[in-house]
């Protein structure tokens, strides 16, 4: 058949040998002892995807897809479908504080917007944006089950409650003088929720 | 559990639309209807993949008889393509509520579809505007700005997707998955921004990528080899059989104005199911190649001549008369059975010579007195339900994938669907490993040894009664006590290891099936690794087991009908010995000639005695042999030293550049006939396009010779030599056109 018309072609997907795997000794272990729970790779996509997140820095690149893909025996599409499919694996580079803040009703009702909107200010970003100094990503979320004592935000894994303009200013000058990557963090803490107490690598 | 052949199904009564009907149990309802006609709506379901219950078109209302008579409803409409039919299932599908849930999920899908049809390729032929037409609103309440995403991208060099269009019914998505198994397609994102793709927009590489187009139920995939150079009403559909491979696949040939714009897949449950590789759909455009011939033409020194047909004829019998028997033929794979078979009744009738052959590979032995006499099953023993029926699938030095596509996807359909494991055995890496148990990785020329070290570790693993029933166990202990498993790792580079694992394995499978491919064919003692393969069979017993059993696979595509209509130096058509006076005597009363009586040379032979100026006319039939032949060097040598070559072929090929004499021949789109595939199932074409130029079906040029040579009246069509094949051919009885209709039969 002629008349093939010839727009850009594709990049060729990558071979396994042409990868660029960066799992730490210690993410290896952890995700062979994760491999042991399940009855087959694939169920250990979620838990692994974490790895990944703390392995690259917070977020998932097209590296970290591939090597979790190739660790794990899955088509790459497979584990891209599955990392775009929740939220909370990052697709985009984000800073080291993630501020996900509850817009739900009772939320709503008690002044999230306002205080993203205060946030917004304070940064000079909008949602789903970082600053450029690498400090801050603002996010929205649903209901983090805390409608007691809204309006709420989630930093990390630590939750802020009852959210005034004024607390956030305090709090963004307290989270500026921390140098920890609560995004990394949290995704350590999500792979160590896997493991037993004897599996994780520091008991080894 | 592998998937018994033969049972008879568990039937349940069912009502549909207040029609009793008897239908197997657990049949999905969306299939029983079909077979009272009646039309349920879908979308994401696919006879051949697992239902998902996705895009809730197909729903009906369904209830259950009580044991008083009485019907009980369910509250909500359920998704049809996933119920399984149960006894005293009762079903609505032409509700009143069934009309606005139709009519509202088609609402949702059209939201966000550009309704782009006047542009779009599958406009005519699409389920979304059928369903549309049929079942959907008339006039739209949707005034919002639609939403915008990539057109036409490119995904590969056949596929284009165009994001716009797609309802998400992930039929594309489960092709990967499920049927290809590269999985090479996922959802990207969620909610109603998730997109069909590839990994970070890579190409799409499988090489089934163009199924995709044909399931997809709008025009988000579409075909870049076809786009735009055609809309449905003015292609003409003719069935055919795919030319590429053994394989046999159906498929619908689209032509218009006499040219072929694509090719789709024809429904085969027997055979490709509703598949197609990416050879057979996006590279079979040789028809249409620039370099046909189109005209009879003698070479003049260095320039061709063209000439007349008639002339033709003429000079062919005169140089055969010249050569006073010194004829030899070697016929290609792409030939149909009537052309085959009136190739080699002209070469022995007319010719009276047996130097005939069709085969290209290193093996050029006696595959029938070595395989089909001692296992009492020829050189293929199954078919391709035989794959799902077994335990155990051994693929020998073939590169499945690409030798024989369509078995490579029911091997791994039947792995996943009914759990039949797959062992493979290959020295470079081979597709099937992704789901194989074992994978034997040996060193180049490394098959007998590793057959030979299998066999050794059978003996130990089998148990007594089998090894009772094979007889000759202590013989072959004997003969296979070197190959320890310590042995074979040393020559073959398989660990012992994975070779016991392997062993043990086919011990303990019920039965075994072996698929045994190119490496076979091209190894250098390749007699011997037949009868290593014949012997491991007869061990294992699957001689014996209708699903079992070795397959000595051909590669090229009607090879199987070449072996069958004796295209043999040896046999003559059906396998019958042309040293055997009664079968002579049969073909020569039919024949009314008389025929040669000793064998004649194989390929090899021929191009020696080519060499040797003993063969001094070379007949070459559809043959490239300088570019197919293991060893092109040997034929082109040869077909330099023959005086006289004619070359019948489609195409200008590299060897027609030695012949003396080209004859134009048609490519089976433009002639009828059948092809034979692997499982030795017999498949009609027909013709699609009238010959170009002056070129003429294969079959016709022989039989214009026959009557020239003999003035004996030939066959006058493709179905009169069928006629006669059926009539000579025991296997063949049951294949005249009529009885092969459009899936074919066996020829058993
Ligand atoms: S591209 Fe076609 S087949 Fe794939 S999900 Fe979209 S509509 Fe379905
Ligand atoms: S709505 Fe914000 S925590 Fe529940
Ligand atoms: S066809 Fe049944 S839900 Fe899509």
């Amino acid at each position: 058949m002629d008349g093939v018309i010839r727009i850009t072609e594709r990049p060729r997907p990558p071979r396994p040998e042409e990868l660029n795997l960066r799992f730490s000794e210690k993410a290896v272990k952890e995700l062979e002892a994760l491999l042991t729970h399940y009855p087959d790779k694939k169920s250990a996509l979620l838990p692994a995807l974490w790895i990944a997140q703390r392995e690259y820095g917070g977020h998932l690149t097209a590296d970290a897809i591939a090597e979790v893909a190739y660790r794990l025996q899955r088509s790459y599409a497979e584990v891209e479908g599955v990392a775009t499919f929740y939220t909370m694996y990052n697709k985009v580079p984000v800073g080291k504080y993630m501020l996900e803040v509850c817009t739900n009703l009772t939320c709503m009702l008690c002044g999230g917007y306002r205080i993203l909107e205060h946030l917004q200010q304070r940064l000079g970003i909008q949602l789903g944006e970082t600053t450029p100094d690498g400090m801050f990503t603002l996010a929205e979320v649903e209901c983090l089950n805390n409608c007691g004592d809204a309006p709420v935000m989630q930093v990390g894994d630590v939750y802020y409650r009852r959210l005034t303009p004024e607390k956030v200013d305090a709090l963004l000058e307290e989270l500026r003088k921390g140098d920890e990557h609560t995004v990394v963090k949290l995704a350590d803490a999500e792979v160590q929720m896997h493991l037993a107490e004897w599996e994780r690598p520091e008991n080894q | 559990m592998p998937k018994p052949k033969n049972v008879e199904p568990n039937l349940v009564t069912i009502e549909i639309n207040g029609i009793p009907l008897q239908v197997p149990e657990g049949e999905l309802l969306v299939e029983a209807a079909k077979r009272l006609d009646i039309d349920i709506p879908i979308f994401c379901y696919h006879k051949y993949m697992k239902p998902v219950g996705m895009c809730r078109m197909c729903l009906v209302e369904v209830g259950t008889k009580m044991p008083d008579g009485t019907v009980r409803k369910m509250p909500k409409p359920q998704a049809s393509c996933t119920l399984p039919c149960t006894e005293g299932l009762v079903v609505w599908t032409e509700t009143e509520q069934l009309v606005k849930d139709r009519r509202a999920v088609l609402e949702f899908l059209l939201i966000n579809h550009p309704l782009d049809c006047p542009i779009c390729d599958r406009g005519g032929e699409c389920p979304l505007q059928n369903n549309t037409q049929f079942y959907g609103p008339s006039t739209s309440r949707y005034i919002e700005i639609k939403r915008h995403l990539p057109k036409a991208f490119p995904l590969s060099k056949y596929v284009a997707l165009d994001l716009e269009r797609c309802i998400q019914c992930g039929r594309c998505v489960r092709f990967t998955e499920e049927v290809s198994g590269d999985a090479q397609l996922a959802f990207l994102f969620r909610g109603a921004q998730m997109q069909p793709h590839t990994f970070q927009l890579t190409e799409f590489t499988s090489r089934f990528s163009g199924n995709v187009i044909e399931i997809c139920p709008v025009g988000a995939l579409t075909s870049r080899t076809y786009r735009f150079r055609a809309r449905p009403w003015d292609i003409v559909t003719q069935k055919t059989i795919c030319s590429m491979c053994p394989n046999g696949c159906n498929l619908y040939l689209d032509s218009r104005s006499g040219k072929m714009v694509r090719i789709n897949a024809r429904e085969n449950p027997a055979v490709n199911e509703t598949w197609t590789c990416d050879k057979g759909k996006f590279e079979q455009s040789y028809m249409h190649a620039p370099n046909r011939l189109t005209q009879p033409m003698v070479r003049r020194g260095k320039e061709w001549e063209p000439i007349r047909w008639s002339d033709a004829y003429e000079l062919l019998l005169s140089k055969v008369s010249e050569a006073q028997g010194a004829v030899a033929g070697i016929a290609g794979h792409r030939l149909s059975n009537e052309a085959l078979y009136m190739f080699q009744k002209l070469l022995r009738g007319a010719f009276q010579t047996n130097h005939i052959d069709h085969r290209l590979t290193r093996y050029q032995g006696d595959l029938q007195a070595q395989v089909s006499a001692k296992l009492g099953k020829p050189a293929t023993a199954n078919e391709y339900r035989d794959l799902e029926a077994t335990s155990l699938v051994f693929v020998f030095g073939s590169d499945l994938v690409e030798e024989q596509p369509m078995v490579f996807l029911r091997t791994r359909k039947a792995h996943r669907q009914y759990g039949v494991n797959a062992m493979v055995a290959s020295p470079v890496p081979n597709a099937v490993e992704e789901f194989a148990t074992h994978s034997l990785r040996y060193q180049p020329g490394g098959e007998l040894a590793l057959i030979r070290g299998l066999l050794n570790c059978l003996l130990d693993f089998l148990p007594a009664e089998r090894l009772a029933e094979y007889r000759e166990a202590e013989w072959l202990r004997a003969l296979v006590a070197d190959a320890t498993p310590t042995a074979t790792q040393d020559a073959t580079g398989v660990s012992a290891d994975t070779l016991l694992a392997a062993a043990r394995q086919i011990a303990e499978s019920p039965s075994m099936l072996i698929l045994a491919g190119e490496k076979v064919w091209n190894h250098p003692n390749a007699s011997e690794v037949v009868e290593a393969l014949v012997t491991l069979t007869q061990l294992t017993g699957n001689h014996l087991r209708e699903e079992g059993g070795l397959n000595l696979m051909p590669l090229g595509t009607n090879e199987q009908g070449a072996r069958d209509m004796g295209v043999l130096p040896s046999h003559l058509p059906g396998y019958r010995s042309v040293a055997d006076e009664d079968t002579r005597t049969a073909f020569e009363s039919a024949w009314g000639v008389s025929l040669p009586t000793t064998e004649g040379l194989s390929t090899d032979g021929i191009y020696q005695a080519c060499l040797s100026g003993e063969v001094r006319l070379l007949y070459l039939a559809g043959a490239n042999p300088v570019v197919d032949h293991y060893d092109p060097t040997l034929a082109e040598r040869a077909l330099r030293a023959t005086d006289f070559v004619v070359v019948q072929d489609v195409l200008m090929t590299e060897s027609a550049q030695y012949a003396d004499l080209l004859l134009p021949a048609c490519p089976f789109t433009e002639s009828e006939g059948t092809y034979t595939n692997w499982e030795r199932r017999v498949q009609r074409f027909w013709r699609a396009h009238e010959p170009l130029g002056e070129s003429k079906p294969d079959w016709v040029i022989f039989a214009d010779l026959w009557l020239k040579a003999l003035g004996k009246v030939p066959p006058f069509n493709a179905r009169e030599v069928m006629q006669e094949i059926t009539r000579l051919v025991p296997p063949y009885a049951n294949c005249t056109y009529d009885q092969l209709g459009d899936q074919g039969a066996r020829a058993l």
